[in-house]
Order: C-alpha cells, then sequence, then structure tokens
C-alpha cells in the first residue's frame, strides 16, 4: 500500500515534468535570447558569431581552464561575439551532452579545451557538418573540427634559463602534474633550459598525480625545498608551490598565467598561454568565411606562449641571454621544435637524438622519457 | 499519510531555496526550471541522456539499497565500479571472444569483479564484524588508484599518444545504442535487474531473511537465520550490480577504460538508495530523479554560462532536503 502511494506521486511527479517540458518547448523559443546579455553587432554588419567554451575544470583565478577564459573574454570584448561557457565538465561521460547541448543552441564555433574531449568533438561534429568545432591539444579533425594548441615548451625552456641563472644550490625542484606527454615536455623543455645557462644544477621532479590540489602542491614544493632547491617551478592550475616559495624564501617560476601576485617576491617569471591569439585567429577566419580544419601549433614568435614580466630580482645579464633566446625562435633562427635538437640525452645517458637532429612533431606529443639532468622517475611509464 | 509526501515536498523546497539564489543571480528561476524540465523530457537527445546518466545510478542505487535492506552501509559502490569496469575492459580488450560473446563476457567479469571487491568488506564483517563503512569506502581508493596505475601502465594504449588511456574498445566490445542517441542497452539491463531485485526480496526466503535482519537482527537470531550467511550474500549482491554499472558505462559511454570513469555514481547511489527507502523499484524513481539533476545542471550551465559551483550547490540543496525529509519522517514514527 505504501510503496504503490509512493509510486503514484512519483509518477504525477514525472508527468507534471513532462507537461512543463512541452509547454516549456514554445517558452524556450521565446527566452533563447535572453539569458546573455552581451549584444553587440560588427562593424560591418555581418552576422553576428556565437561561441561556447567547454571546460574540463573550474575557472578560478589561475591555471588551465582561467588562461582559456582570459581568451574568450577577449573575444568577446574584441570581437563582440556571443560566448557561452560550461566549466567542469567531465572528459569522456558528460562531454557529448554539454558539446551537442552547445550545438543545438545554434552556437557558430564550439571551442573544447581539453584532450580527453576529443572523441565526443568528432562525433558530436559529425550530427552537425554546419557548426565549426575546435578542439585543443588534440589529433583527430574532421572537415568541420580543427585542432590548436601552443609550443609551451619554447617558454619552459626560456624559463628554465632563469631558473639555472638564478640556483645557487644547483637544485631546481619542479612539482609536476599528472604524467602525460604535455607534462613531461615541459619538464625537459625546462631541464634544457636550465642545462645550457647551467649544466651543473639538475632538475628534481616531484609528481603530486593531480592537476588541482592545492594541498598536496604545497607538501610537493616543500619537501623540495628541504631537499636544498632554491627555486620551485611548477605545472599544476593552482599557485600553491608559489605560495611554498614565497614562505620558505626561496625562488619559484609559475605557469599558465602570471602568478606573481600570488608570491610578489619568489616568483621570478611564469611560463604563459596567451589563447586569445589563436581564439582571434579562428574567430577573424569564420567571420570572412575563409574558415577550414587546420591543426594550428604555433609558438613564441606567434605569442600564443610566452614569459611574464621579470622580477626584479633577475639581472639584466639574464634578461639578456633570455631574450636573444626568444629572438631566435622569432627570427626563425631555429626549428619550431627547439630545445628539442640532439644532442639529447636520455637519464640512462642514451643518445636519444644526434648531434644537429631535430625531434618531430609526433615525437615531442607523445615524449615519455626524462632528458639527463632530470632527476626522478615517470610513473608507470610504458616504453 | 502526510509522511508519504516528504519526498515531494522536500524536491520542492529546494526547488524554492534554489530559486531565490538563481534570482539573485540574476535568472528567473522559473525560465530556468523551464529550461533543465525541456531539456531533460522535451526531446529525443534530451530523454536519452537522462536514461544515460540515470542507468549507473540506478545499479549504484541498487548496490548500496541491497544491503541496506539487511542494516548494512554499502559506501564502496564507486570501488566497486571501478573493479567492474576494469575486468570488464580487460576482456574487451585482451581475450578473444566470438563477437556475440564478449558482451556477455564483459558483464560477468565485471559482476565477479564488482562482487570480489565487495567480498572483502563482507567478510570481515561478517567474520570480525569490522565496520563495514570504513572498509568499503577506504577500498575505494584503493580501486580508482589500481585502474589509474593500469591506465599509466600496463593497459595504455597504443593509438593515445601516451596519455593515460585505453585503446578504444572493439565494436563487438561495445553496447548497442539506439535512436541515434547514446542511449544503449545498459539502460534495459539496469531497469532489469532492479525489476529482479525486487521480486527476490519480496519473494524469496533470501529476501525474507534479509528484510528481518534489518528490521531487527535479534529477531533473525531467534528466526534461525545466519546474519554472516546474509551479511555476505547482501553485500555480493551488492558489489555485483556496482560492477554491472562500472561494465556499462566503459562499453556504453566511455568505449575505453581511463582514470576517472565515473562522475561520483557510487557515492550518489548512496542518497538515490536512501529516497527510495532501499525499495528496488522506487530506486528506479529516485535514479531518475538524480539524473534529471545531472541532466537540468548542464542545461543550466550550457544556457546561462553560470559556473559549475552554482550547479553543485543546487545538487546538494535537493540533496539535503530529500535527506533532511526523510529522517524527519522516521521521526515521526519513532
Amino acid at each position: 500500500m505504501k510503496g504503490k502511494f509512493l509510486v503514484l506521486i512519483a509518477l504525477a511527479v514525472l508527468a507534471a515534468g513532462l507537461l512543463a517540458g512541452c509547454a516549456g518547448e514554445e517558452g524556450k523559443q521565446a527566452t533563447t535570447t535572453t539569458p546573455t546579455p552581451v549584444k553587440t553587432t560588427t562593424a560591418e554588419g555581418k552576422k553576428e558569431l556565437k561561441a561556447a567554451f567547454v571546460y574540463v575544470s573550474p575557472i578560478g583565478d589561475a591555471g588551465w581552464t582561467y588562461s582559456h577564459d582570459l581568451g574568450r573574454q577577449y573575444i568577446e570584448k574584441v570581437y563582440g561575439v556571443e560566448t557561452a561557457f560550461a566549466d567542469n565538465v567531465a572528459e569522456g561521460g558528460d562531454d557529448e551532452r554539454v558539446i551537442r547541448e552547445f550545438a543545438e543552441q545554434g552556437y557558430d564555433v564550439i571551442f573544447t579545451t581539453s584532450f580527453g574531449f576529443m572523441d565526443a568533438t568528432i562525433t558530436v561534429a559529425e550530427d552537425f557538418p554546419d557548426t565549426i568545432f575546435e578542439h585543443c591539444s588534440g589529433y583527430k579533425t574532421a572537415e568541420n573540427v580543427g585542432t590548436y594548441f601552443g609550443r609551451m615548451y619554447q617558454a619552459r625552456y626560456l624559463s628554465g634559463m632563469v631558473a639555472g641563472a638564478m640556483t645557487e644550490t644547483n637544485k631546481i625542484g619542479y612539482v609536476a602534474a599528472v604524467p602525460i606527454p604535455e607534462v613531461i615536455r615541459g619538464i625537459n623543455a625546462f631541464a634544457l633550459g636550465v642545462k645550457k645557462v647551467n649544466p651543473e644544477a639538475k632538475v628534481y621532479v616531484v609528481w603530486t598525480g593531480t592537476w588541482y590540489d592545492p594541498g598536496d602542491e604545497k607538501d610537493a614544493a616543500i619537501s623540495l625545498i628541504d631537499e636544498g632547491c632554491d627555486v620551485i617551478a611548477q605545472h599544476q592550475d593552482s599557485p600553491a608551490a608559489q605560495q611554498a616559495a614565497e614562505e620558505r624564501g626561496v625562488y619559484s617560476i609559475g605557469y599558465h598565467t602570471d602568478m606573481s601576485k600570488f608570491a610578489p617576491n619568489a616568483h621570478l617569471t611564469s611560463a604563459v598561454w596567451n589563447w586569445s591569439v589563436i581564439y582571434s585567429y579562428i574567430i577573424e577566419q569564420v567571420m570572412q568565411g575563409t574558415w577550414k580544419s587546420e591543426q594550428i601549433w604555433w609558438g613564441i614568435d606567434k605569442g600564443v606562449v610566452g614569459l611574464a614580466p621579470f622580477n626584479d630580482a633577475v639581472p639584466e645579464d639574464v634578461r639578456k641571454i633570455v631574450e636573444e633566446e626568444k629572438q631566435k625562435y622569432i627570427n626563425g633562427e631555429v626549428p619550431e621544435q627547439y630545445p628539442f635538437v640532439g644532442p639529447i640525452y636520455d637519464q640512462q645517458g642514451n643518445l636519444v637524438k644526434a648531434e644537429g637532429e631535430v625531434m618531430t612533431d609526433e615525437e615531442l606529443l607523445s615524449m615519455s622519457f626524462f632528458v639527463d639532468n632530470v632527476v626522478g622517475e615517470i610513473p608507470a611509464a610504458s616504453k | 499519510m502526510r509522511s508519504y509526501l516528504s519526498p515531494v515536498i522536500s524536491i520542492l523546497a529546494s526547488l524554492a531555496v534554489v530559486g531565490v539564489m538563481l534570482a539573485v543571480m540574476g535568472i528567473n528561476p522559473l525560465e530556468a526550471y523551464i529550461v533543465m524540465f525541456s531539456r531533460s523530457f522535451a526531446s529525443r537527445f534530451g530523454l536519452a541522456e537522462l536514461c544515460v546518466k540515470t542507468t549507473p545510478l540506478i545499479l549504484t542505487g541498487l548496490a548500496v539499497a541491497v544491503p541496506l535492506r539487511a542494516g548494512l552501509w554499502n559506501i564502496g559502490a564507486e570501488g566497486q565500479l571501478y573493479m567492474g569496469a576494469f575486468a570488464a575492459s580487460v576482456v574487451a580488450l585482451y581475450v578473444n571472444l566470438p563477437d556475440f560473446l564478449a558482451i556477455p563476457s564483459m558483464l560477468v567479469a565485471g559482476a565477479i569483479f564488482g562482487m570480489g571487491w565487495a567480498a572483502i568488506p563482507a567478510f570481515l564483517k561478517a567474520k570480525f564484524d569490522l565496520n563495514e563503512i570504513i572498509s568499503t569506502l577506504l577500498l575505494n581508493y584503493v580501486a580508482i588508484y589500481w585502474v589509474e596505475y593500469m591506465v599509466y601502465g600496463p593497459m595504455r594504449g597504443k593509438e593515445v599518444y601516451n596519455f593515460p588511456f585505453t585503446d578504444l574498445f572493439p565494436d563487438a566490445a561495445t553496447l548497442p545504442r539506439f535512436f541515434g542517441t547514446r542511449l544503449h542497452l545498459g539502460f534495459l539491463i539496469a531497469i532489469l535487474a532492479a525489476i529482479v531485485m525486487y521480486h527476490i526480496l519480496k519473494k524469496t526466503e533470501f529476501g525474507f531473511a534479509v528484510r528481518v535482519l534489518g528490521a531487527n537482527p535479534r529477531a533473525a537470531d531467534y528466526a534461525g537465520i545466519s546474519r554472516q550467511k546474509i551479511i555476505i550474500c547482501s553485500m555480493l549482491l551488492g558489489g555485483m550490480f556496482a560492477g554491472i554499472a562500472g561494465m556499462i558505462e566503459v562499453s556504453g559511454i566511455q568505449l575505453r577504460l581511463r582514470p576517472a570513469i565515473s562522475t561520483g555514481y557510487g557515492y550518489a547511489g548512496i542518497p538515490v538508495a536512501l529516497l527510495a527507502s532501499g525499495n528496488p523499484l522506487l530506486v528506479l524513481l529516485s535514479a531518475s530523479l538524480f539524473g534529471f539533476i545531472y541532466v537540468g545542471g548542464s542545461a543550466l550551465q550550457t544556457t546561462y554560462s553560470v559556473p559549475v559551483a552554482v550547479v553543485y550547490v543546487f545538487q546538494a540543496l535537493i540533496v539535503l532536503f530529500i535527506i533532511g525529509g526523510q529522517s524527519l519522517r522516521r521521526g515521526d514514527h519513532a
């Protein structure tokens, strides 16, 4: 008796929901334009663009998603694009629904900003051939799906030079996130930068296994400082490692966006993303009707990656050599893959790339070894 | 009679509180609720997504509900789900089977590993009276890290650029989908599981023993019911459902194994089971409600670009109101 009654009530709720849903269809049509307040028309009076962003983590005030959201705000302001976003979308499960919802709502361009969104992006794109999809950091494309990424290792390399020049103990700590190629590539580029200016120094890596866990990141940084590291670099989305360095009076190198405000004394510079460069390019292509599926992987010469302003503690001669190296990219004196140009040795002393040989993009994208001045292991790395 | 209304009142109350919250953020709450409903019910894709999200919740709801009826707290559905997903993935990727045997074998493997993972706390509880809340909870972490270890190491795919994923499952190892949506066979399996479990609890001797033990352990002793046997059997059944949930999640939705295959389905199974008072048929309804909260929540995100925190607060408030309402109701009877 009791059970039946509950079932009846629940069914009534469901029925009410269905009715509301049907009624809502018309209501929705009428109201879809109200939620997003910004409405601007481009100077040429072209069709107003709508762009949606799917983020893997909460936006917060630092980190990967935050850097993408700065790019979103930029194109909204500069191009008058109407934008929307959904943050903290789970890869492999909820992503397909969220991407599809944006496509159904008529967004012209949908940016999916995590590697794990790759399959879902491709799947939804098949059903919406007139919608443009842009997937960050993946390798699958389609006629209406392009990919984009930045050669962050170039900025990592330059920031490694700063660290190598500033260390006195010749021990540099690196709080690493999750052992995927992007993170490993960043560590290696950083270490090659250290080696360039200071062949004696070593980079000590500690993994947290997480993208965002301020507690663990801080503990990892402190353990590195206790071991004698006097410069701390990091990969995670929070500035916890910077704050640990600030508290302990050592130097730090930030990542994603300028982290100086979290550690004004410790922070030497950050390797930063400037996604607005790529987003502007893509939006312009779409507006001009010249968009086509591309695999964009731009570097420091285009300004997608770069260094945040230096701390006053960084002496003039260090700034000068870093600037010189940076100019090499801009002037095309070195290949885009630089510093991954031989001779490169792995931790066991094996020659990975002979003198003058350049690593291919494919090799960079699937990197799974450490260079010889890195101390630490890659967890469960498959060879 | 009024106590039966408590879930409905709880839901309405939480809608009202969240409505105030939305209004403060400059969003018309009525319009927002219409968006949530229409996205979940008024389109083919919305309905399919509702079912997709409800499927694992039904199974993890059962995973908690069955032991709950015997007076046990299974906080370990999350870990059991991961172990089920792991076993199913191993079968999908490494065992050579005729196509028609792939899915059944994965289902059996998932069920057995889910059961096996629940067997540890079940045995410890039956034999040494070790608190099952602690043991099931802690084993979750072991299972999650086990899957992580496997996908970073031995099971890492060849076509994934060294990312921590396995390769995609072969077609024969993926659940059939319907109507051009993500709705898959797993939904039917979950419903069937709930119906069968309902009858087992209601009609069989075992079901009777479970209910007696849950209602009054001493009465169970007098009735000659073996506590140990019921503890172990109900926990194993629970683990089996969670293991099946894991198998369905990888072969129906993810199509490969990766580190985070569950967005907390195992934990969400607890309020799902509580709201249903451990009744398997009501689990179908409470799981749908939670599925709706998830799907509607992401509709709010994509429509209003509200930060995800708002959606979480919304979901948490609904759960709080519902559980609060439940305990008030229990208070009525005490």
